[in-house]
This record gives C-alpha cells, structure tokens and sequence, in this order.
C-alpha cells in the first residue's frame, strides 16, 4: 500500500491519505487524517558513546521493522534505533567511528556512510562485501578525517530501505570553527515516492508529502538574536528539495564548511545533498518549499511551509560571518571519464554510458591521479551524482566554473548539463557512481569507478 | 452521460488569457475556490465502460486530473478512486485507443456510473481542412491551436518541423534551384528563368545543378515543371499536411498553413498508427485519420479528432483519443526512417551489396533500435525535455484556472507536459550537440615529432552520429602550436573526403593549374593507404563489409601549400612546391571561430564521420534521390569511438594541441554551389 497524495495541489491544505491496494513497496498507511496541531520539532535523540575513550565513537545501529507515525501516517517502515531519522552520531574530526550493525530486518542490509570517507572495505556496499543477513551483525570501523554534515543508510535495497526510514545523520565537526549559538538537526524526507507506474506520465518525484524529522509542518521554538546552524540532509528517494533561502547564509555544502557563504534565493537539496547554514533570528520566520521538479527544476505551483521558527524575546544575532574565496582549480583540459546519465521516468530505464548495474564497463584510474571526471545528463530529469569514497571539486557546470572553490559528494547535475569534477584518487577499491534517486540507481543508473593500487 | 455544455467549454476556452496564476501562498489549490458543496473524503467509484455498446475490458479508467488510472476486467468493469482533493470538474473518465475519452460527473458517491465508448471512423477523409495552427502572434480563437495550447506552439514554432515545408534549402535539392541572385547565377553557369515558386506563384528563379523534379521526371529538365509526374516523395515528410490525398504530392503544391506551417499541431495528432512496413511519410507509414463523422459542436462542420497522451481531455472541441503513440519512437519513424530503391530512371542499386535492391538513406530509429537506449529512452526523451513551469499544455496556468477540468483541462503535476521544440543541432541553446560527442587527446613527443591521438566517442545520443540526412558529417580538425607559431602537420590521418574540399587532382593529373583556386586556400596533398576498417552502421559494422566494401580509403597526410596567386590561365604560385603524393586537394585553412562558413578541409590532420552516398557517375555526397549506393558510413554508433593520428613537426617541451569537432549540414561544394548558410556547428574543443 502507498499514500496517495497531492501536495502540489495543497498549498496549505491539509494532508490526505488513501488507501491502495495494488502497491504493494512503500511504507504502509491505515489512516487518512491530517494532524490538527502543528507539533514541535524534535531533533533526533543522539546515539549512544559506549566507549569513553574521548577519540571514540562507537555506536550501536539496530535496523529494526517499526510501526512509525510520520506525518500524520501510521507507517509499516524500518528504524535505526525504533527512530526515524536514526540517532544522530557526532564526533570530531580524528575519531574512529565504531558502529556494530544489528540486523532485525527480515532482509539483508548495509550501512554506506554516505560522504564520509570510509575506506572500501567499510563503504557498505554488497559490490565489495556480501549484505549482513537477517539476524546477523557487522562493525565497521574507521578513522572520521574531514568535517562535514554526513548521513548513514543501506546501500542493498537502497530504494526500499531507506523509503521505509532506514537513515540518519552522521555530524563531524572539526575546523574552520564557526560560531553558532545551537546546532539543529533538519532531515527531510518525501513520503508517497514509491508505486508510479511508467504510463502514468513520468510522475516519480510528484505527489510527495514532506517531513521534517518525521513531522509534518512543525514548530521550532527559537529567541530572537540567537543564531542557528542549520544541518540539512535531503534523505528522499526521489524528491527534489527547494527551500527558499530567505535570510540563509549557506556556509557548506557536502563536505563541510570552506569559502564565503552564499545566499541564494532557492537552497536546492537533491535526494541526498547535504547543506549547512546559518540563521540569525530575528523574528518568525516560515522555512518553506518552493515548487521544484526533478523533471526540469523550478516548477509551476504554490510554495509549502515546512517548519516554521517561532521567536520570543529580544536581541539581534550576530553579523553572518564573511568568509574568504577560495579559487576554483584550473581545469586541466583533459578528461579521464565520461559518464553520461540517459533514461526515461516513462520507462523507468536508466542508465550511464549505455549499460544498467550491475552489466557496466569499469572505469579505471591509479592511486594517486588527480582524475577528471565529466557527467553529462541526457536524460528527461535531473540526477544527483554521487561519487563514493572520495569527495570531488567541482570544475565547472556548462563550462563556467564555481565562484568559489567547491567540494561535494553529491551534485545535482540538470537536464542537459555538462559537470566536470576532479578529485585526487587516494582510496583504491572499486567504487559506485551513481544517481541518488534511488529509484534511477535502483533503474541501472550505477557503476563502478576502479582506483588501482600500485602493483 | 454527461451532457457537455459545449457552448460553455467554448466559452471557457475564450477567457481571456492573462489572468493571474495562482499566488505562491494560496489557500486553496487552483480551481478549489467554489467548491463549496464538494465532498470532502475520497471514494471509491464504480463503472462500467462499454464500447459500441458492448462492456470492453482494458479501457482505461480515471478520475480527471489524476495521475494514475486503472483498466476496466473481462466485463467491462472497474474500481476508481475519487479523490475531491483534485482540483477541478469531479469526473470519471474512459478512454480507449479506437474512441474518443468520455467523461460523467460524479459529484458524490452514488451507484455504478456508465461510461459509453464509441469508436471513432478510422476511414480518412480527404475533404477535411487541417486545422490553423497559429502563432504566438496570430491567435484566432478555438479557431487554433495557439488560442490554448501557447507554449507548445511558441516552442513549435521555431522548431525545424515548422520550417519542413518551406525551408529553401529542401526545395533547392527538389527544384534544382540555388539561393543565387541573377548575376552570380549567371556566372556559376545557371540559368535564371521564371517558374513556380515555393509556397506558391510563379518567379525568377536559379536553376542551377541537380534536382528531384530535373532527375526524376524528364519533362521537368530543363525546368521549369508545373505538373511533375515524379515527386520523389519529398512532399510525404516535408509537408505532408496538405489537404486533399496524402502521399505523393508535389512539393511545390505547399501553400498556406500546408507551405507556412511544415509539420504542424494538427498533422502529428492526427496520426492514428504509425506502419513501419510502409513508405516514410503520410500516404505510407503514417496512418492520418482526418475526421468525417458529423459535427456535435456549433460552429464545427465535423467531429474533432485529436490523437494525444493523456486519456482525461474531455474538452468537446478536441475530440480526444488517448494514443499512447505520440510518446514512442515509432512515432518518429514516419519520417526519420528512410530506406529507398534507385530513384533516377534507368539506374539500380548493387544487389550484391543491397540485396533487397533499396539501401538506408536515413536511418536514425534502426540506429535507435540496435542501440542500448531502445526501450529506455524514446526520441521524445532527449528531444521533447519536460516543461515543469507548465501546469498543463493548454497553459490552464494562464487562465489562471478558470474551468479546470473538462473545457480548459486538468492541473498536471510539473514535468508532466513536455516541450515541442525537438531540440536538434540547430536549434539555438540545444545541448544536443554538446552531449552528442566527446573528444579526447593523448599526445607525446617521438623524435622531435609531436604525436597526437585523438579519440572522439559517442557518448551519449542513442543512434549514430551524426544522424538523419546524410549530407550531414561531423568533422574534426587538429591542430598543433609552439610558442613559435603553428607547427606543421608532417603525417597521420588525414580528413576524407567527406572533410571538404573545392578542387581535386588524382595523381598523373596535373597539379599545376587550379583556376578554381583563390589566394590564402592551401592544396593538401595526401597519399592512400589502403581502406579504413570501421565499425559502422548495419553492413558496415557487422561482417557484412570488409574493408574494401566499406568504402573509405585510408588517406595519409604528406604536406601543404599555400596559394600565393593565381595565374591567368589557372597556374597557381604557392609558398613552396607542392609534395607527391597520390591525391591533391584544394581547401582552406581552418577556422578556430564558431560559426564561420563550412571550411573545405579534406587532406588537413583529422577525422570525419559521414554517411556517404554515390550517384552512378561516382559523385559523392550527392542529395539521396541520386543515389544508387552508400560508399561509406562512418558514422560513430552509440558508445563507439574512433581514435586518429596526427604528426606535426619540430615540436617544443610544451606544444599546445587544439582539437575542434564540428556539425555541418551540408557538404562545402553543395552548400557554395547553391548559396546556403552552412556554418559549421560546435560540437567540442579540447586544448591540451
């Protein structure tokens, strides 16, 4: 069963939900009504140190099936920890992550610590390593080594699992400090992505209702003259996230903080972008969706409120910091891989370079290149392009390169456009490239991108 | 049944546009305002649907507006969903491939609704008229398609559909005419007489090289020809929407909307099936079903009949049927699938070579088809790219939802409607071209020399490149410098044929004289090296050919020199005695500037990529109703990359390799012959 859902036809009114039979992949929904009161925001509970050694995280993730709530809907899903959005986990820069997977599913399952930096053996993959199975268990260790706003889900079953809840947020701090009077936790997820048919015009990534930690249009209780450092994760399958930025300094993207922060109209999340960004109250302030569509971008329709910032007191926050540019590096002119995004959401065929996951032509580079990669999307919608293990500067997009130098592990690459990335390769393995709407990777639109370790 | 207030539809489909779009920040969904009555929880409805009065299993079911839909069982029964959250007329819908979508309200639960199909007459009538498209400038009302449907017809408009009727450079090949006024006619040995003119009337024209009328019908040559009894079928795709019998026609018979408006709204939604067994073109492969069945609307001498995707359009002035075709590639096939016999009387094709006696002249779905995007992407996929700014493709976004649902449509979710402008190479902005090809460069330096791979590959489109006519070809060019100046090609691969060229000497010619030659233009001197062994389209790249068969000859370059002057008599002075070799060509230098008129660069350091085709006199590149054979077809198929090298000499620690690969859409000496705009396009440059 799917909630059936029509959000952009909304604006405001209150959520629905009906019952189909026919679907048979998406968290499950017995109830039709809208929550009356707007609830609080709640951030999710952290997860538990069990070790005390200061440079240790370690951590216990039990994937669990869960009755949820979310947004007003009784969900048959799955939990980290019986929450959705899993615990979060925070460390510093420096500390060994330590996390013993506990698998409750009746599937197998993996932890892929998305944008983080875990060596391949740890990258939660079943490319590499089988999938933990039902019942079973899994530690994986390593070394956290650059800050940044960072999120863990299964990579087996991607589509499936992380639909029903299966993710959370993976926080590393380390420098450039940034002052900030709270830190908060903002995940947000579309429900209702699953069940499309291909003749139903291509509709993946509309009729979504979205959550923020699980609830639908909360409240946050905020004083006027703090400062907020906003950790935004967009942890949907398919949605496309467009927040008006009004009074957003951006000051990272993926891979934590570095350059000037922006302050862009619209701060678009694809399915499985990380922002951070900074807000200084000074009074309410409605966070809201505009209208965007996987299938162009900017999109006809009334903007969503989201999360509302409801201020008390007095007092004006501090100045948004200023930052410093950092120059983009000089594209060297060659390129070493080219990926091209191709398929239909009509016919629900994806795929890069022509060939569909797992039937790919391996990309090969040594350890140590500095390798060029271009992604070009001839495709009818947008895709995210993730690039496991290693994090990658981004040249230009259609030939113009960032006003300041940026690093991602994930970039929206639109209709038509041509991205060229660069990164040093300094983990070997074999690693997936892939679109991170899921159900394009889940379509075929993944591969494998080889570092080759000196013989 | 619901009775339609067709009067009323009309009506709502003549408010004004302009009103306001919903206001970011609205309350109520567009079209929900004055629904006050409107139940407020879904239900589930049931239907049954018959088709000439008989219950018909798989009709399509659905509530107006929504995105999904269910299908009627063996007996014609279905379940649907209501859902009073979709804004708009609250109706359940049926349609059917072989009938026109019906509708009923269902303004609250209540007993089994009945929904009667009735096929529509598949038969083609003749008489009817096809309806005005319009233009964003030009509308006339419901009288056409451009009063609703604004955006589909502004990205038409500018579309090469729009222009297959009309463009002068299709009714040069099919005239035998050139774009030359009376003089420069005159001097490239044309004549300069009067005859019908395109689009209708009579004229001065230039008649000047070969042409469909002149080749194929022998009263037409010398021209002018006003009742030609061999078309070459040139009408069939190019403006296949005249009125009157479909197929066959004479070209120059296009007039009005038929001339003006090429392949228009009416035309491609008319179009019922698409038969791949049959000739390209209206009157063949595509199956057009113009209406005769009465009128049920005031104002209308017929019923309308509108073949489109979606099955909810319930508007009495379409007269909808859900065609499912429109978002295939099949669809495209009419037209961009042409396999053809000897046309020129008295000539055949090699039946060793083409043993059905008819070879591919275009190709682009067969491409499709054999290729890995066959049944994951369609054409539309790459060339009709989503509209999410349109809420629905009669801009119910303008009307600012005044009569959602039956007149003036449903709100679709954004992406839903998709652009019309089949995005190609010529279309200002594409990125067709851009995503067609990559190019790549190794380079090295071996004695002094410096070396140069170049690889281009298809990296993206799902049929070769570059497609369609084939009088197209990609060329590359490469080129090399030292902080000194240019460095000169000493070897390598050299550009074909098909790169250009102005003049050509075969060894034992003599070289001396070039009075076609002109001050700045170089003569390239290549030496052959036995055949390229491609891996091309069908025949030439599946065994089939080998080497030999496939047809281009290896060119290698040996040198260059520059014409300095040219003498009475033709004798040229160069800036250094020309190289033996095997093959001479005349050309001209390269061009780093976008844009710039197609240069002849046959012989220079490169490649090209061509589908190229021989008339019995052994002319190549000739417009395909000459031909009699493919020479050759290198064209790069999905995902293929070709690699070719280049030397140049005396090569410094740090030379700087420029690789340009272009689109052309005609070959050099056909386009100056005839005065076309021929510029050659971007496709990618690499500087290393």
């Amino acid at each position: 069963m799917s909630a059936r859902l029509w959000p952009w036809l909304l604006g405001g009114c209150a959520v629905t939900a009906e019952v189909r039979e026919d679907d048979s992949d998406t968290p499950g929904s017995d109830t039709v009504e809208a929550q009356a009161p707007r609830p609080a925001l709640v951030e999710p509970a952290p997860a538990v140190d069990l070790d005390p050694t200061p440079e240790v995280l370690e951590v216990t993730l039990r994937a669990a099936p869960a009755r949820l709530e979310v947004g007003g809907l009784a969900v048959d899903g799955f939990a980290y920890e019986g929450q959705v959005p899993g615990p979060t986990l925070r460390a510093r820069v420096g500390d060994v992550l330590v996390a013993h997977l506990d698998n409750a599913l009746d599937a197998p399952t993996t932890i892929h610590w998305h944008g983080a930096g875990a060596p391949v053996e740890m990258d939660g993959v079943p490319w590499q390593r089988d999938p933990t199975p039902p019942g079973g268990g899994f530690t994986y260790r390593f070394p956290l080594e650059q800050p940044g706003t960072f999120w863990y889900h299964p990579h087996f079953d991607t589509e499936g699992q992380v639909d029903r809840g299966l993710y959370g947020l993976l926080v590393v701090d380390g420098p450039p400090q940034v002052v900030a009077d709270r830190d908060v936790v903002l995940v947000f997820d579309a429900w209702g992505e699953a069940g499309r048919r291909a003749d139903e015009h291509g509709l993946e990534g509309t009729g979504l209702v979205w959550t923020v930690n699980g609830l639908r249009d909360p409240v946050l209780d905020v004083a006027r003259g703090e400062t907020l450092r906003l950790r935004l994760l967009n942890a949907s399958n398919t949605g496309y996230l467009a927040l008006a930025a009004d009074g957003l300094s951006v000051i990272a993207g993926d891979q934590g903080v570095r350059g000037p922060p922006a302050h862009p109209d619209t701060l678009v999340l694809a399915p499985g972008d990380r922002a951070e960004a900074l807000l200084g109250v000074t009074g309410d302030l409605d966070l809201l969706r505009e209208p965007f569509s996987l299938h162009g971008g900017a999109a006809w329709g009334a903007p969503e409120r989201l999360l509302s910032f409801r201020a008390s007191g007095e007092g004006m926050p501090a100045p948004a910091p200023s930052g410093v540019r950092v120059p983009p590096s000089t594209d060297p002119g060659r390129t070493d891989v080219v990926y091209t995004f191709q398929g239909d959401s009509r016919t629900g065929g994806w795929r890069i370079n022509g060939e569909a996951f797992p039937d790919v032509t391996i990309a090969e580079v040594d350890l140590g290149d500095r390798v060029v990669v271009e992604v070009r999307n001839l495709s009818s919608t947008r895709h995210p392009f993730h690039l496991h293990g290693h994090a990658f500067e981004v040249l230009s997009v259609d030939g113009v390169p960032p006003v300041s130098s940026t690093t991602e592990d994930t970039l929206d690459v639109g209709i038509h456009q041509v991205v060229r990335l660069a990164f040093t390769a300094t983990r070997p393995g074999d690693w997936m490239v892939h679109c991170h709407v899921l159900p394009h990777a889940d379509g075929g639109m993944m591969t494998v991108l080889r570092v080759r370790s000196p013989p | 049944m619901r009775a339609i207030p067709e009067v009323c539809a009309v009506v709502l489909m003549v408010v004004a546009c302009g009103v306001a779009a919903p206001a970011p920040g609205d309350t109520d969904p567009p079209g929900m305002a004055d629904t006050a009555m409107r139940p407020t929880t879904a239900w589930r409805q049931d239907v049954l649907v018959r088709l000439d009065g008989v219950p018909v299993a798989g009709a399509i079911v659905l509530q107006g507006g929504a995105p999904g839909h269910v299908r009627t069982a063996e007996d014609g029964t279905a379940v649907v969903e209501v859902d009073p959250a979709i804004p708009g007329d609250l109706v359940v819908v049926a349609a059917h491939p072989e009938a026109r979508s019906v509708g009923e309200d269902v303004l609250r639960p209540g007993p089994r609704v009945a929904l009667d199909l009735v096929r529509f007459d598949r038969s083609d009538d003749p008489a009817y008229v096809f309806q005005d498209p319009g233009t964003p400038e030009r509308d006339a009302g419901t009288d056409t398609c451009a009063h609703c449907h604004v955006r589909q017809v502004a990205d038409w408009v500018d579309s090469v559909h729009a222009r297959a009727a009309s463009n002068p450079v299709v009714h040069d090949v099919y005239a035998g005419t050139a774009r030359h006024d009376e003089a420069p006619c005159m001097a490239a040995g044309g004549s300069w007489v009067e005859g019908p003119l395109p689009g209708g009337g009579s004229g001065l024209r230039c008649r000047l090289g070969v042409g469909v009328l002149p080749d194929l019908d022998p009263a037409c040559d010398p021209g002018p020809c006003t009742t030609p009894t061999s078309t070459g079928g040139c009408a069939d795709c190019h403006a296949p929407a005249l009125d009157g019998v479909l197929g066959g026609r004479d070209l120059l018979e296009a007039r009005g909307i038929a001339f003006d408006h090429g392949i228009h709204c009416d035309l491609c939604h008319k179009v019922a099936a698409v038969h791949l067994e049959r000739p390209a073109g209206v009157g063949g492969r595509l199956e057009v079903v113009r209406p005769s069945e009465p009128a049920t609307l005031a104002g209308l001498d017929r019923a309308p009949l509108t073949f489109g995707p979606y099955p909810d359009v319930l508007n009495p002035r379409m007269g909808a049927v859900v065609s499912p075709l429109l978002q295939e590639a099949t669809f495209c096939a009419g037209c961009h699938e042409l396999e053809q016999a000897a046309l020129l009387p008295g000539a055949d094709v090699d039946r060793g070579r083409w043993p059905t006696g008819r070879f591919p002249v275009q190709s682009t779905f067969s491409e499709w088809s054999a290729g890995p995007l066959a049944g994951v992407a369609p054409c539309q996929s790459c060339h009709m790219p989503p509209d999410p700014a349109a809420g629905n493709v009669a801009d119910l976004d303008l009307l600012g939802g005044v009569g959602v649902g039956i007149a003036s449509g449903w709100w679709r979710p954004p992406g839903s409607a998709r652009r019309h402008t089949w995005d190609g190479p010529r279309r200002p902005g594409s990125a067709m071209l851009r995503l067609a090809a990559s190019v790549d460069l190794v380079t090295a330096v071996e004695a002094d020399q410096l070396v140069v791979q170049a690889t281009v590959r298809n990296t993206g489109p799902g049929h070769a490149i570059p497609t369609g006519e084939p009088l197209r070809a990609l060329v590359l060019t490469v080129e090399a410098s030292c902080p000194g100046g240019p460095l000169v090609v000493v070897g390598g691969d050299a550009l074909p044929a098909s790169g250009g060229w102005l003049a050509r000497r075969e060894a034992g010619q003599d070289w001396s004289r070039w009075p076609e030659a002109r001050p700045r233009q170089v003569i390239r001197v290549v030496r052959e090296e036995g055949w390229v062994d491609y891996v091309g389209p069908g025949p030439f790249g599946d065994g089939t050919f080998d080497a030999p068969a496939k047809g281009l000859p290896r060119w290698v370059v040996v040198g260059q020199s520059e014409v300095r002057s040219v003498l009475p008599g033709g004798e040229v002075v160069l800036d250094a005695p020309l190289p033996v070799g095997d093959v001479a060509l005349l050309g001209e230098p390269p061009t780093s500037e976008t844009g710039q008129e197609a240069r002849a660069l046959a012989g220079a350091a490169g490649a090209a990529f061509a589908r190229v085709l021989v008339d019995p006199e052994g002319r190549t590149q000739v417009p395909h109703h000459r031909a009699v054979d493919v020479q050759s077809d290198n064209r790069l198929m999905p995902g293929r990359a070709w690699t070719s090298t280049h030397r140049f000499a005396d090569a410094c620690a740090d030379p700087q390799v420029r690789a340009r690969l272009t689109w052309r859409a005609y070959p050099v000496a056909l386009a100056r012959e005839r005065s076309w705009v021929n510029p050659d396009l971007l496709v990618a440059e690499v500087v290393r």
